[in-house]
């Protein structure tokens, strides 16, 4: 019952209505099937002792979901994933979160989650790498780190027992972001993987895809620790580090690395309007899509680049699928799917959890 | 004043045991957590819920439970006479408090510690029944947001004038000044979480209307879940199911979906957002939509992917 919010005229809704149903086609059914509402009973075999888990409640014998989403099923264990909820944090996750207060040896870090995360002091590592020394005086001087309403990139460290969860930035990669712009999408669209942090050298730009659903999208200042990031070749790293040293406090970024974030900054919020996953190949993908359709930075937004943009992964699903181009052709009027079609196949809405 | 006419209609055509016309969409408020428009007749109320996220006053907080919190509010323009209502009149309090006592019942706080639930409502068109309908909607914004719940509690309300009990009132008969019995229903569980009552009622009387508002509840509760139980009717095939791609509605394109019972028919028209149950469909339509036919299954599933299943 979820509406894409876009104001479209009859043609773009139709077109719109059909590719979606077409990547929905190719979607896995058992998912679907599995779908319960608050207060359905989860059929159950009553002779095993079941264990019911996080979205399960029993009733009368009965067990019931408590939330929208899909069943699960681990052996006796009986869950229910819930589609679309807060950020539920996990340890290892890496997320983007705002500073919402200075406290005692602690910043307090909004992660779009139930309760605000700590960054405990103690557990980042300073900008330039020196060793922090734990007196009073580095206590006072916290806020030469981090202040209110900074943008920093971190790590879920763990859970207290209180249910607040830690964060740590003990590398080089995680700190401050500067230059750039936070977009908040809904935290399932991000789905968990190695790589969250990309240097996107050709566009100059650093996104950050984080797990809370903030996604980060920057000017690509220095090459932090190269053992972390990845695919960056030595000679521009050690090149990118000198002139960010150099640059450190001159605070300009270029007109086209601006226009360059706003590119791909937009691209996610495409992304997220249609509900799709955000992964950086399908965001390089509408980047390169927006390029060679020569549309305006802020065009990127309007409804007829969103159709496009689901007409082409649904054609792209498609063409995955195996099925003969001929129905393809048929089923997208429009010329987008004769466009150049890129090396990496695309998995849109392939799980029914990216769907709401 | 009469209500109802010798034929037995009421002031709006309808007959005494009679709701009015459904409609709920969910997803309409972009940044909420869960959002939802639920409308009866006339009468439309907007629902959106942030959180559960950090407590916003720390003396607020508790430790075992999530603090529920809900803030009821008239548009202006929602009533016949443009008036402008001050912020936290006692009826807008009230109701509030009302509205928060009620989803408090069924939100499982207990796995939210020291965290917060925000629930704003505001009636955008008001006809009559906006207690019920503000329930309805918020407890459809609470499901999208994707808080855990014990049930999805439903409100209706019931009167008794001219010596018949009547089901869902509309603001002329509201303010008829006879007795209004909202109720708030759990329907799986069977219990009532809420009953307000204007004015007075005989006893016998009160438990008919009463009965008769609980079946308004089941009644909004079946239309709730009427989506998903056709989907979970699909996959076992004793029950005949046919869909039509339907689009002579002219301003929207339309699916329709036709389920035969075994004993009786039923008619479903899906905008791809909303589901509404058609009545007087007539026989030429129907035909006309056997011409449209299109393969069921796509359309099914294009349907849950609306659904966001």
């Amino acid at each position: 019952m979820r509406e894409i919010e876009l104001s479209l005229n009859q043609t773009q809704k139709i077109r719109l209505q059909r590719a979606l149903e077409n990547l929905q086609c190719l979607s896995s059914k058992s998912a679907a099937n599995a779908s319960v509402t608050v207060a359905d009973t989860i059929p159950v075999n009553n002779e095993d002792n079941i264990l019911k888990g996080h979205g399960t409640l029993e009733l009368d014998g009965e067990v019931v979901a408590t939330v929208c989403g899909v069943v699960d099923r681990v052996d006796k264990l009986v869950i229910v994933r819930s589609l679309r909820s807060r950020y539920k944090p996990d340890t290892g996750d890496i997320i983007v979160g705002r500073v919402v207060e200075v406290a005692q040896k602690r910043w307090r870090v909004e992660i779009h989650s139930n309760q605000d995360a700590v960054l405990m002091l103690s557990s980042v590592t300073l900008p330039d790498g020196i060793q922090r020394r734990r007196t009073a005086v580095d206590e006072l001087n916290m806020r030469n780190i981090f202040v209110e309403n900074d943008v920093i990139s971190a790590e879920v460290r763990n859970s207290q027992h209180d249910g607040t969860w830690q964060l740590h930035a003990r590398s080089d990669k995680y700190g401050k972001l500067e230059r750039g712009q936070l977009i908040t999408v809904p935290s399932y669209l991000v789905k968990r993987c190695k790589q969250h942090f990309h240097q996107l050298d050709q566009y100059g730009a650093l996104l950050i895809l984080g797990c809370n659903g903030y996604v980060w999208v920057g000017e690509l200042t220095v090459a932090k620790d190269g053992m972390e990031v990845d695919d960056v070749n030595e000679s521009e790293k050690t090149n990118a580090n000198s002139i960010g040293e150099i640059n450190l406090e001159e605070n300009y970024t270029p007109l086209e690395t601006r226009q360059n974030v706003c590119r791909i900054a937009n691209a996610v919020r495409v992304l997220a309007v249609l509900g799709f996953n955000i992964t950086v190949e399908v965001i390089l993908e509408l980047c390169d899509l927006s390029t060679s359709l020569n549309l305006d930075i802020h065009d990127m937004l309007g409804a007829e680049f969103c159709v496009a943009v689901a007409e082409k992964e649904s054609s792209h699903a498609k063409s995955s699928e195996l099925l003969i181009a001929a129905i393809a052709s048929e089923l997208c009027p429009h010329s987008l799917h004769t466009l150049p079609a890129l090396a990496i196949p695309v998995k849109i809405a392939s799980s029914s959890e990216c769907s709401g | 004043m009469e209500f109802i006419s010798p034929e037995g209609l009421r002031l709006d055509g309808r007959r005494p045991l009679e709701m009015r016309q459904l409609r709920a969409q969910i997803g309409v408020v972009s940044k909420a957590d869960g959002s939802a428009v639920f409308e009866m007749g006339n009468t439309k109320v907007i629902a959106a819920v942030y959180g559960p996220r950090e407590v916003e006053n720390r003396a607020q907080q508790m430790n075992d439970q999530a603090l529920v919190r809900c803030e009821y509010t008239m548009a202006n323009f929602s009533t016949g006479d443009r008036v402008r209502k001050p912020k936290g009149d006692r009826r807008s309090t009230e109701i509030s408090m009302v509205i928060r006592q009620t989803m408090e019942a069924c939100i499982m706080t207990n796995l939210m510690p020291r965290s917060q639930i925000d629930i704003f409502v505001q009636v955008l068109q008001a006809d009559g029944g906006t207690r019920s309908a503000c329930i309805n909607a918020a407890t459809l914004a609470l499901a999208d947001a994707g808080i855990p719940m014990r049930d999805l509690v439903t409100s209706c309300s019931a009167g008794y004038l001219n010596t018949t009990s009547l089901l869902d009132l509309n603001y002329v008969e509201d303010s008829a000044g006879g007795p209004d019995v909202t109720v708030g229903f759990l329907p799986k569980l069977d219990k009532v979480t809420l009953l307000q009552m204007d004015s007075k009622l005989p006893l016998d009387t009160f438990e008919t209307v009463m009965q008769l508002a609980t079946e308004g509840c089941k009644a909004v509760a079946n239309y709730i879940r009427e989506v998903r139980t056709l989907l979970a009717l699909l996959p076992y095939s004793n029950i005949n199911m046919v869909i039509y791609s339907y689009s002579a509605n002219a301003r929207n394109s339309c699916l329709c979906i036709h389920v035969i019972y075994p004993a009786k028919h039923h008619l479903y028209l899906v905008d791809r957002y909303c589901l509404r149950t058609l009545s007087n469909f007539s026989i030429d339509e129907v035909h006309s939509l056997r011409a449209a036919r299109t393969e069921p299954l796509e359309i099914v599933e294009a349907w849950r992917y609306g659904l966001g299943f």
